[in-house]
């Protein structure tokens, strides 16, 4: 099957495919609407893809032939008298969806199986595909979830879904801010995780409390499920041991902060980055788009920028916009700025895109 | 016999379809509803994917979409608003921003 790129952005869906003379775009869905996540679903060739309509709501629609046609899906819905309680001083409010901000597949066992993170921070699970949602009781019941409080939006919100390759029952999951979670048991029980994380901005007694660490991007090795990588507003983490402890990757360049983070798939040492100043800046360091990778585990880190533009360049790229392919070789991200490059030698040379795209939310590979 | 026209803005007919059409022109629909929510009811019996566009999911007006009937918008919550058969219901979106 023809691999394609998913782009996901303020102006439309688009995929592109490999040509001859490389990759080409097409606009796939929903032009000039405001597309904010699409999963393409390896059990059954689908794609799906997350709305954000402002005056309308959020949607979530399904294409069974790689985007010619479009069928509506349901979204997930707090039930009635929900709220959010956070713990920033905000006052309680009606619990409504905000944003489908994580969805990702169950294993080729669970056909229909889907996870949806969310802001205002549920978790939901859908069996049928997305025709039906169901909140995710344990997790949002547990009292600890009233610890969390918003990152850069106003409430907090479930960004990372991380599948166990070993178990179709184990899943981790990220918020921010909230932590690391993972369950053993399909969501029945949830254990709070991410010891070793810190936020240096926190008042002293917190720094350390796994609960309100403001992770922005976390994942996971799928040849080596132990290896995890976590991309912090306080730095960057990396676990050996599948998220239970962590530690500061203190050696990374330019700068330790930023959104995205990509694992190789099957070596946990290797790891890539897109950094930025941080943290109320959001602009490249220095004006200068650079990817940086780790193959050391976090010891060493190499600045790629062949092929990337020369300072100035103002791109910032959000969490969901960098994506690895299976090879380990095939890397792509979009910026805000609507800038698309794409690697075929694991980030040694990136090629732009001749399109300029709407600003990008995020980059998938079908 | 007249009964309600339901009105519905080219911004929100155009989602009739899961895809949303190219230059959608609004539609009027005739429903024998007493009330707003009666006409809304008759919609979604029509349209069900439109009612997450116009409701929220508690099922009162969406934030930034508008009713207006005999010129004055209603309260958003107040969906049992009496409707006489004359009446028309113009659903279409707030003007939001600049």
């Amino acid at each position: 099957m023809t691999k394609r790129i998913l782009v996901s952005t303020r102006k439309g869906l688009f995929a592109l495919h490999r040509g001859a003379r490389g990759w080409l775009t097409k606009l796939v869905g929903f032009p000039a609407e405001n597309v904010t996540l699409a999963l393409p679903d390896s059990r059954d060739g689908g794609w799906y893809a997350a709305l954000n309509l402002g005056h309308f709501g959020v949607k979530l629609k399904y294409s069974p032939d790689g985007g010619k046609t479009w069928e509506e899906r349901a979204v997930p819905e707090y039930p009635e008298g929900e709220e959010i309680v956070t713990a920033d001083g905000k006052p309680p409010a009606p619990a409504t969806l905000k944003l489908i901000w994580a969805l990702e597949a169950g294993s080729a066992a669970q056909p229909g199986r889907l996870w949806a993170g969310t802001l205002p921070g549920g978790l939901f699970r859908s069996d049928d595909g997305g025709k039906s949602w169901e909140l995710n009781r344990p997790l949002w019941d547990d009292p600890r979830r009233k610890k969390w409080f918003g990152g850069g939006a106003d409430f907090p919100g479930i960004h990372s879904l991380c599948r166990d390759p070993r178990s179709d029952t184990t899943w981790r999951l990220a918020v921010s801010c909230g932590g690391v979670w993972i369950t053993e048991d399909d969501g029945a029980r949830w254990k709070l995780i991410g010891q070793g994380i810190f936020a240096d901005f926190m008042p002293p007694e917190q720094r350390f409390d796994p609960v309100i660490q403001d992770v922005h991007m976390m994942v996971q090795c799928p040849g080596d499920p132990n290896g995890i990588w976590v991309q912090h507003h306080n730095g960057i983490f990396r676990s050996t041991d599948g998220g239970e402890n962590f530690t500061h990757v203190a050696n990374a360049k330019p700068s330790g902060f930023g959104f995205a983070v990509a694992v190789h798939p099957t070596d946990p040492n290797t790891a890539w980055f897109v950094p930025a100043k941080k943290d109320e800046s959001r602009i490249p360091v220095d004006g200068k788009l650079v990817v940086s990778r780790t193959r050391d585990g976090g010891q060493t880190f190499e600045l790629l920028t062949k092929g990337l533009p020369k300072a100035p360049a103002y791109d910032l790229v959000y969490r969901h916009a960098l994506a690895i392919d299976d090879t380990g070789k095939l890397l792509a991200f979009g910026s805000t700025t609507g800038g698309l490059w794409i690697t075929e030698d694991g980030g040694d040379s990136w090629k732009l895109s001749k399109t300029r795209f709407p600003p990008i939310y995020a980059v998938r590979f079908a | 016999m007249t009964v309600p026209k339901l009105i519905l803005a080219s911004s929100l007919s155009r989602w009739i379809t899961a895809t949303p059409g190219e230059s959608v022109a609004e539609r009027t629909f005739d429903f024998s509803g007493h009330t707003v929510r009666e006409c809304l009811h008759c919609l979604f019996e029509l349209h069900p994917q439109l009612r997450s566009y116009i409701l929220d999911e508690t099922g009162t007006i969406r934030h930034h979409v508008v009713a207006y009937v005999q010129n004055e918008a209603i309260d958003k919550s107040d969906l049992n608003h009496a409707l006489q058969p004359q009446d028309e219901v113009f659903i279409f979106q707030a003007l939001s921003g600049g």
